[in-house]
């Protein structure tokens, strides 16, 4: 399904791998079937997402670059170690799944 | 592995979480920056491959050379995406706990300012956390007798906390404050 409608060429929904990449690129269509579902349910691929991911692959990036130029610390901050913590968490919770 | 709770967990939460450590600390500290743009990196790129090596090889790795700090070239040597093992890491749950009461804190003000902004026509940008260096002595005195007693496997005090504290506080107003501590 596309957008919780059922693809057809009537519809003018239907879409092949190769027009999901052109449309969105590798990594955002990547992402929308990773999102469109691992269960016995109908696979929902979502435009809406690839069209985010996109964004957010983006908006991650240009926080990398901005940050990277800016001046950074050397002392410990008390936030540290709950920040590095909570990274570690949903690395394990990630495993888990 | 289900990937559309893996992309929840990495995509939403780990991304989002850099917010809030900035929001913390206001400037990063270069080998924390690292281990967190390299659990990014290696949890997404079962998804976003392309991404993530580039990245990793035209942003990470010139960055972590400036830094001196140790990284491999490439996100993965020889193509072994299917070797590469997840990395394990231990949880400390009490780290967890400290998290969600400070987060709990910032809400709770965020929506006490937003309160008074409402009330007041002053303008209100900043609030002040107090935090007491320790505890009052009646406090104190509670916690060193919850020390004593001890905690049993289920993780209940041992023996009767309120008959030990009636025995140790003559006082009966800071028998009640002790009583409210120790609920």
């Amino acid at each position: 399904m596309v957008d919780n409608e059922k693809m057809s060429k009537s519809k003018g929904n239907f879409y092949t791998l190769e027009d999901m990449i052109e449309l969105y690129g590798a990594d955002a269509s990547r992402v929308g079937m990773a999102d469109a579902g691992d269960t016995h349910e109908d696979a929902n691929f979502v435009t809406d997402i690839c069209d985010k991911s996109i964004l957010r692959l983006n908006a991650f990036e240009n926080w990398m670059d901005e940050l990277l130029k800016r001046p950074m610390r050397k002392e410990d901050h008390l936030y540290d170690n709950i920040f590095m913590n909570q990274v570690k968490k949903h690395m394990e919770e990630s495993y888990k799944l | 592995m289900k990937f559309k709770l893996v992309l929840k967990e990495i995509f939403f939460q780990l991304m989002d979480l850099k917010e809030e450590w900035m929001l913390m600390t206001e400037v990063a500290k270069p080998d924390l920056l690292v281990f967190y743009i390299k659990a990014v990196l290696v949890a997404i790129s079962p998804i976003t491959p392309h991404w993530a090596h580039s990245i990793w090889t035209k942003k990470l790795v010139p960055f972590c050379k400036t830094q001196n700090i140790e990284i491999k070239p490439f996100l993965y040597h020889n193509d072994p995406s299917l070797e590469q093992r997840w990395e394990r890491f231990e949880v400390n749950e009490q780290l967890v706990h400290q998290r969600n009461i400070l987060q709990k804190t910032v809400v709770s003000m965020r929506s006490s300012l937003d309160n008074m902004r409402k009330k007041s026509k002053v303008v209100l940008d900043k609030g002040v956390i107090i935090v007491a260096k320790k505890f009052p002595e009646s406090h104190i005195r509670v916690i060193n007798l919850m020390k004593k007693l001890g905690v049993n496997e289920k993780n209940m005090i041992n023996g009767n906390l309120f008959e030990e504290m009636k025995l140790v506080f003559t006082d009966k107003k800071e028998l009640n404050n002790g009583i409210k501590f120790a609920k």
